[in-house]
């Protein structure tokens, strides 16, 4: 009995035991983990509650429209997205089409009352009844509180600056994309979402964009020219501060432009420039040495070539310097001193200048080069004045730009550089030479074939080009593109000015001259009167003593006659 | 000891259900009043847009160009009135000096279309308004204090226009009148 007890007893407790022991077990376990639970619910709650996952981020889109700005180089809109409103309406609910349609015509007067009242009795849910309202348009609509109408949400690319700089910005079609200019060739940067808020910074700068247009505008009426194109450039950054061709168009309607009005002659358009090409072969003769400036050159009689005859258009028919050469714009004069360097050497030059290949401009539309496929005789002695060759006004002004800064190249961009950009240039020619170069062109302005474009207290200096249009089987006499390179301050230059007129005409006040000295650096002489102020260029008296030693070159030569 | 553990942790349990239910309250409303906001926010900006692109179309500079031939009598700026020394602006002067200088010696206004030189006598100042007057730069339709006819170019006090900046003339001033500076 007693061992049987003991032996119930000891089941029961052994069994009691386990029991205990797994409950122990299973407690520790729960405990732990609630205890994991706790903490990991603290931690959280307190430490991380802001990082949540879970808790939802009301973030509304940003901007319905993706497309970036455009602006200039003050932050100045040139291109914008902005949402407009086209007016719809849902017949079935128009209470009473003729009262509708009567004050629909009242709020927007372009819209025909009978074919109004047609739309809104017919059957369909919906029909348009005006595209893009401007936003006083639909406050007035909403004003007159008609039901039945209702507003559609459309994205449209808007220009606020008209046809200003219109070349420069292309336009987009109705879907948004890039078809013309920068909107072109930045299409994808302005069209990706994470630079919709980005605005793309140009380097123009509207108000002397919009000098140089009013001032070529007005040059090409006065000389019913066809067309005419300029540019400003900051010669040391390359920077375009401004590019115009005429006749323009108007972005926000390019539907309706002309293909001569959407045509860029300043990048697109490749021409034969003459005289402003004896810039280059003035310091290529220089740079190579077989020139120095009181070289002197034979330029009494025409030279025969070929079947080509090379005049003078300012005969002086004697000897010349160097810088006579340049400020009479002899012709024969260039074409010897490019034969001195020889073919292989002006082509190895102009190559070097960028002359030979598009210019790297941020536009699709940029014009190649028409270049000689053999650089005979003939063709380094009509290139040696610009003619043979056809390059882009944005090319020709890069390569002056090069002449007159110390002589680096550096590629034409219409992006502006922030400040401390790395100077990239090349290059070129040598400082002595670039100074040599900005004398003359100051001499030419003093007292050679451009005396039109001084400005009194801007040192202008510059080049004039008068050249024969090429027709059919040689040149055309009464066709001619005249221009002007002006650059200033000539002691210290900072901007260069392209002004090309196309097929102007002579005026009373010209005495019917249409050359680059007659009608394209009057036109650049009032560009820089109106620029020069925005540019920050303040007007001093000249230091004579710069120009001096070539004006002693031209005088000498003079009194030896 | 127990029971009073179970019932801390029913009314634990109590309060936080209903912490948790004004809290769930409190950040729906929250929530709302930030979409709202986001909202507001989208419309403001757009409407922003639209203004900026109306300023800047209102402020081209052809517009500006139009209304300012249209309303105003000014002309672009010439090389020559642009100020590129401190020496030609006035001095700034004392009252005392002031009261001392005599009203002749005081002729603060410039002429049109030229460099802000100021004369110090009244001589110099007609003399030069004379000058001016018979050039070609004397805009039409200008109100002409500039052509003076009680001053005629015979009359024997005048003398040349000295090229002085207004700096010197008005030391001179000052030392005429004995100013103590």
């Amino acid at each position: 009995m007693n061992r049987a007890r003991v032996t119930v007893q000891g089941a029961r407790a052994t069994a009691m035991e386990r029991a205990r022991q797994r409950l122990t077990v299973v407690a520790l376990l729960f405990g732990t983990i609630f205890l994991v639970m706790a903490a990991r619910t603290v931690e959280l709650g307190l430490f991380q509650g802001i990082s949540e996952p879970g808790i939802h981020h009301v973030k509304a889109p940003a901007r319905l429209s993706a497309r970036a700005d455009i602006v200039d180089r003050n932050g100045v809109v040139l291109a914008t997205n902005l949402k407009i409103e086209s007016l719809y309406a849902d017949p079935v609910r128009v209470l009473d089409p003729e009262e509708t349609a009567q004050q629909l015509v009242r709020v927007l007067p372009d819209l025909v009352e009978a074919e109004l009242v047609e739309k809104l009795k017919g059957k369909r849910r919906f029909v348009w009844i005006r595209r893009k309202l401007t936003p006083r348009q639909v406050w007035e609509v909403n004003a007159l509180g008609l039901p039945g109408l209702a507003f559609q949400e459309e994205e449209e690319r808007v220009y606020p600056q008209g046809r200003l700089a219109a070349h420069v910005l292309g336009f987009t079609d109705p879907d948004g994309r890039g078809l013309a200019g920068v909107e072109h060739f930045f299409d994808e940067r302005l069209a990706s979402l994470e630079n919709a808020d980005m605005p793309l910074q140009l380097s123009l700068d509207v108000r002397v964009q919009h000098a140089l247009t009013d001032e070529i505008s007005r040059a090409m009426e006065r000389f019913s020219a066809k067309g005419a194109a300029g540019l400003v450039m900051d010669v040391e950054t390359g920077e375009l501060l401004a590019m115009a061709s005429l006749p323009d168009f108007d972005p926000n309607h390019q539907a309706a432009a002309s293909p001569d009005a959407l045509f860029n002659r300043v990048s697109q358009g490749v021409y034969e420039l003459g005289s402003t090409f004896k810039a280059f072969t003035v310091a290529m003769a220089l740079e190579a040495g077989t020139a120095t400036v009181s070289s002197t050159y034979d330029a009494t009689d025409p030279i025969r070539i070929s079947r080509f005859l090379i005049r003078d258009d300012h005969p002086q028919a004697r000897v010349m310097t160097v810088p006579e050469i340049f400020v009479h714009s002899s012709n024969i004069g260039a074409a010897k001193m490019a034969m001195e360097v020889g073919a292989d050497g002006q082509q190895a030059f102009m190559g070097k200048l960028g002359l030979l290949r598009p210019a790297s401009l941020e536009l699709t539309e940029v014009g190649h080069p028409i270049v000689p496929d053999r650089w005979r005789d003939i063709a380094t002695m009509t290139i040696a004045y610009g003619h043979g060759i056809a390059v882009s006004p944005v090319q020709l002004s890069s390569g002056l730009a090069s002449m007159v800064n110390g002589g680096h190249l550096v590629p034409a961009t219409l992006i502006r550089k922030t400040m401390g950009y790395d100077n990239d240039g090349t290059q070129v020619i040598s400082a002595k030479t670039s100074d040599t170069i900005r004398k003359l062109m100051r001499l030419v302005v003093r007292e050679g074939t451009a005396t039109r474009a001084d400005v009194p207290g801007y040192r202008v200096g510059g080049k004039t080009g008068t050249a024969e249009k090429p027709e059919a089987g040689g040149y055309a006499k009464k066709a001619i593109l005249s221009s002007f390179v002006g650059v200033y301050p000539m002691d210290s230059p900072r901007y260069l000015v392209f002004v090309l007129i196309d097929e102007p005409k002579g005026t009373k006040e010209t005495f019917n001259f249409a050359g680059g000295g007659w009608t394209a650096a009057p036109t650049v002489a009032n560009i820089i009167l109106r620029t020069a102020p925005l540019l920050g260029v303040s007007p001093h008296e000249e230091d004579d003593g710069l120009f001096q030693q070539a004006a002693y070159v031209i005088s000498d030569s003079r009194r030896r006659q | 000891m127990r029971q009073l553990l179970t019932v801390f942790a029913a009314m634990l349990v109590l309060a936080s259900a209903g912490g948790l239910y004004l809290l769930k309250h409190k950040v729906e409303a929250r929530r709302d009043q930030v979409l709202a906001l986001e909202r507001q926010i989208m419309h403001d900006s757009e409407a922003l847009r639209v203004l900026e692109a109306e300023w800047a179309y209102l402020a081209s500079p052809q517009l500006v160009q139009d209304q300012a031939v249209r309303y105003l009598r000014l002309r672009p700026a010439t090389p020559d009135q642009v100020v590129t020394s401190l020496a030609v602006l006035p001095y700034r002067l004392d009252h005392h000096v002031l009261a001392a200088v005599s009203g002749d010696d005081i002729q603060p206004v410039p002429s049109p279309r030229s460099k802000p030189v100021a004369p110090t006598r009244p001589d110099d100042h007609r003399k030069a308004d004379v000058l001016m007057a018979s050039g070609e730069t004397t805009p039409p339709g200008q109100p002409s204090v500039l052509s003076n006819a009680s001053y005629s170019l015979g009359d024997a006090r005048h003398r040349q226009p000295r090229r002085q900046d207004f700096g010197a003339r008005m030391q001179q001033a000052i030392d005429r009148v004995g100013g103590d500076q």
